[in-house]
């Protein structure tokens, strides 16, 4: 240091310098303070954020709880519901009370979400029986049974149709169903038919921490319900089947009944047509002789006879020869009927059957100007068929046809193919029939009363033989007519296969 | 050199008919009249003993291990009743199976080294490359068993494994182990041979809200958070309600929102459920709890989730070198299940889309899961987990 510097200057210099020095130091501190209230406003913001965003995070939490409650408690109503429809199917697919109680099995109890489960149902002492228990032992079961027996109060509040649970029930009956039934939380339900109150059905949890809700109200109330209905249907089933039980044993009987006298009647008509059969044969016989005595008296070999005895013989050959025919058609009958008549079947062909028809019955349609046409189809098939017996079918329809139609009128056979038979139609343009003739006109001695018929004598076994031999063939015949219109017969006779 | 594998399943109500069913299915489906090991899961629903007479009325030689669980994970399918059988019959790979009965707070840690003793006893002396623990999960603290176990094996076998649960009910598991069918137990199984190991560990759960400390804690029992009493938390978010609940409805509850403890080594977040809350206000967890740790209430959803176990079965095939493997096993939280709801076949789909829809598997919903924290890591120290979606996969 210069020794010509004063002090005073030096001093001067030094307190110019202490002042800076100090200057900035206040400055420092003023700054470092300005940055710690910066920073410590940041960090009161950090610490506000972090404290909002805490607050929110609880308010998530919270949220979230609840959101999962929510869901916790649909998936349960939903597993429910699930077990509900498994269960409602399998109690509905069955008709057996017994079925009813062994399809509520312990997997489908633990799927309702219950521990325990109890079926109490009335039996026709109106004495409650058990029929399900799950998770309880019998001993416990049959003490319960006695309990509630004992208390009527309960009773008449569940004939009413009042269910009972610890969710909402009061604390009375709470306490209560828990000290007869020994659980904590439970559901008491009365299964109600239509008869009313039927029986019971107790759910419960012995686990404290597991509460009944009220989609377990409604869950169980509607599996009370739908237990109530299938009883129901199997009690209504049980009717019905008895009912119907009942029936088939009548019908059984009345079969029975029908099919003896059906016996007795074939019995009766074999002994008919035997001794239709018998007696034709013994008629026939001396009906030869008296035949045959009358043809050689009438040749006078014997001896003349007088134009007066004569007549009379060929009355009596004449009479005979209807006689005869009478017989036969009755035999014939009576054979066919019997089964004691084979068909011999063979190939024919229809349009040669109506050709020699037609040779054969000309002389009597010109005595009446009839005039006779066929409508047969080119293709027509052959028929498989016994033809003396068929050529008498023929014969008799067409016999009949001419002498119901007046002169001038029309006879016509049809013919077409139909499945395996082919379908004949004789129409005639004659007096046809009344309504009520037509059902009695196969049988035999039946004959309808009109004016030709009342001159023309007859036998009235011609439709009853020609229905014979064509159900013979495994055929149908039928007949339409009107009055004044004229008659068809239709039928039909098998083909050649 | 092959390994066959049958898998059956059945749910007829009877246990023994069930067991029979499920066994008579995986022979058929595998085709083979003799198997070395067979798995067996079952729900609750079924008579342990029952079950395993069953079985080794089908198995009268092979090694039997398994577990009730609260849901079987099938390919096809998820079933909450039922009885499955996952059989194996391999000329590569050796198995050994052991158990540790009666667990008891005072004799976890030693049962944990006995349960390694009887199952390498059954193991011989074959390269030890996986030990599987499955465990009773209703046990107070699973992670002293867990200890004792990766001390025996003097921390070069890697551990993965579940805890057994019930029908979500906590109040009794069971686990199977030869024709032993135990509760308070744990059961193991060792594996070796010529085979590659891939993990697939995940949860999906989030951090939500404010950072906390945990001041105080004592093995699995939480004491103070931030300076306050460790129920407090639960008490600002949950209300004050829950302290009035049973610790079963605690669980169900908190099963969702567990504590994510941030494990600052590995960068990843242990979640921990809430068994009961103690009268001082500390809060019981399924596992231990780190002293010191930051810990934060965790959220997670359904995407999430899904994505979580999509991510499990891409580091699966990451370990694997993209190979495909010759079966898998899931361990998965029962939370993840309660969170899904029906969309958990959908996140196995999604699992078997990455491994391979053909690749035979079988998975179980479990009460904690055990394994590293990363999948990379999995001969890491192995943590009792909650929320976990963990698959291994043998190749």
């Amino acid at each position: 240091m210069p020794d010509n510097i004063d002090p005073i200057t030096i001093f001067s210099l030094l307190s110019l310098t202490a002042f800076l020095i100090s200057g900035y130091l206040v400055f420092i501190v003023i700054e470092k303070n300005k940055k710690i209230r910066n920073l410590t406003a940041a960090l009161d913001k950090i610490t506000h954020s972090f404290n909002s965003l805490d607050e929110q995070a609880k308010l998530i939490v919270r949220t979230d709880l609840e959101l999962n409650k929510a869901q916790e408690e649909l998936d349960k109503r939903l597993i429910g519901l699930n077990a509900l429809q498994k269960i409602s199917r399998q109690i509905t697919t069955t008709l057996d009370a017994n079925e009813i109680f062994n399809r509520l099995d312990k997997s489908l109890a633990a799927d309702l979400g219950f521990e325990r489960i109890l079926i109490l149902m009335l039996d026709e002492n109106k004495n409650f029986r058990c029929r399900l228990q799950i998770g309880f032992s019998k001993e416990f079961t049959e003490q319960a049974i006695a309990n509630l027996t004992k208390d009527q109060g309960l009773i008449n509040d569940l004939k009413e149709g009042r269910p009972f649970s610890s969710l909402t029930s009061t604390k009375q009956h709470k306490e209560k169903i828990k000290s007869l039934l020994g659980v904590e939380h439970f559901l008491l339900n009365p299964i109600l038919a239509q008869d009313g109150f039927t029986g019971v059905l107790f759910v419960g949890n012995q686990n404290p921490d597991v509460f009944i809700t009220e989609g377990d109200e409604e869950l169980i109330s509607i599996l009370t319900n739908q237990i109530g209905q299938s009883l129901e249907n199997t009690q209504l089933f049980e009717q019905v089947y008895r009912s119907r039980q009942e029936l088939e044993l009548k019908i059984q009987a009345r079969t029975k009944e029908l099919a003896s006298a059906l016996e007795e009647v074939q019995m009766i008509s074999k002994n008919k047509s035997d001794f239709v059969s018998a007696v034709s044969h013994e008629l026939r016989t001396p009906l030869t002789s008296i035949k045959g005595y009358a043809s050689i008296l009438m040749t006078g070999k014997i001896g003349d006879i007088p134009p007066e005895v004569k007549e009379r013989l060929e009355k009596i050959n004449k009479h005979s020869d209807n006689l005869v025919k009478f017989i036969n058609d009755l035999l014939d009958i009576s054979r066919i009927e019997s089964g004691r008549v084979e068909m011999k079947l063979i190939r024919h062909d229809v349009a040669s059957i109506i050709d020699n028809l037609r040779d054969l019955l000309t002389p009597q349609m010109k005595d009446k100007n009839i005039q006779f046409t066929s409508e047969l189809p080119k293709d027509i098939p052959d028929l498989f068929v016994d033809i003396s017996q068929i050529d008498r079918v023929f014969i008799n329809l067409l016999s009949n046809a001419i002498k119901f139609t007046p002169l001038g009128g029309t006879i016509t056979i049809s013919a077409k193919a139909q499945n395996d038979f082919v379908l004949f139609e004789v129409t005639d343009t004659g007096i046809g029939m009344k309504e009520e003739d037509l059902s009695r006109l196969f049988s035999q001695f039946y004959r309808v009363d009109n004016e030709i018929n009342r001159n023309v004598k007859g036998t009235g076994l011609g439709l009853s033989l020609v229905k014979n031999i064509v159900e013979a063939h495994k055929g149908k015949i039928w007949v339409t007519s009107k009055v004044n219109a004229g008659t068809t017969f239709h039928f039909t006779l098998p083909i050649v296969k | 050199m092959a390994t066959h594998i049958g898998i059956g399943f059945s749910q007829k109500s009877s246990a023994a008919l069930a067991a029979q069913e499920a066994s008579i299915l995986a022979k058929k489906q595998a085709q083979q009249q003799y198997f070395d090991l067979a798995i067996v899961l079952s729900t609750a629903h079924y008579n342990p003993a029952d079950t395993l007479e069953g079985i080794r009325q089908n198995f009268k030689q092979t090694k039997i291990i398994g577990c009730s669980t609260a849901g079987i994970i099938l390919p096809e399918r998820v079933e909450t009743q039922g009885i499955a059988v996952f059989a194996i019959k391999s000329s590569e790979i050796k198995f050994g199976v052991g158990s540790a009965k009666n667990l008891t707070p005072g004799n976890f840690y030693q049962s944990g080294r006995q349960l390694v003793q009887n199952t390498i006893l059954d193991f011989g002396p074959n390269r030890r490359q996986l030990f599987i623990l499955l465990t009773d999960g209703l046990l107070e603290n699973n992670s002293i068993v867990l200890k004792g176990i990766r001390e025996a094996f003097n921390n070069v076998v890697p551990i993965v494994g579940a805890g057994s649960v019930d029908d979500f009910r906590f109040r009794k598991t069971f686990q199977f182990c030869q024709d032993q069918s135990l509760t308070n137990s744990a059961v193991g199984l060792l594996m070796g041979g010529e085979m590659k190991i891939g993990f697939g560990l995940k949860h999906g759960w989030k951090p939500l809200g404010k950072p906390r400390i945990i001041d105080q804690a004592q093995r699995h029992i939480i004491k103070t958070i931030d300076g306050q009493k460790a129920s407090s938390v639960l008490e600002e978010y949950f209300g004050e309600n829950i302290r009035k609940l049973s610790p079963k409805q605690l669980s169900r509850m908190t099963m969702l929102y567990p504590f994510g403890i941030y494990i600052e080594n590995d960068g990843e977040y242990l979640l921990r459920y809430v068994l009961n809350i103690l009268d001082d206000g500390s809060i019981v967890c399924q596992g231990d709890i780190p002293e010191g740790a930051r810990v934060h209430i965790m959220l997670g959803n359904k995407d999430t989730c899904k994505q979580a176990a999509m991510e499990a079965a891409q580091e699966v095939r990451h370990l694997l070198l993209g190979k495909l493997p010759k079966f898998f096993i899931v361990f998965e939280s029962l939370a993840r299940h309660k969170l899904l709801g029906k969309g958990t076949l959908l996140e196995i789909q999604m699992i078997r889309e990455v491994l391979g829809y053909t690749t035979p598997m079988i998975g179980m919903y479990s009460y904690g899961e055990i394994g590293a924290l990363k999948s990379i890591d999995y001969m890491a120290e192995p943590y009792l987990q909650n929320q976990m979606i963990m698959i291994l996969a043998i190749a």
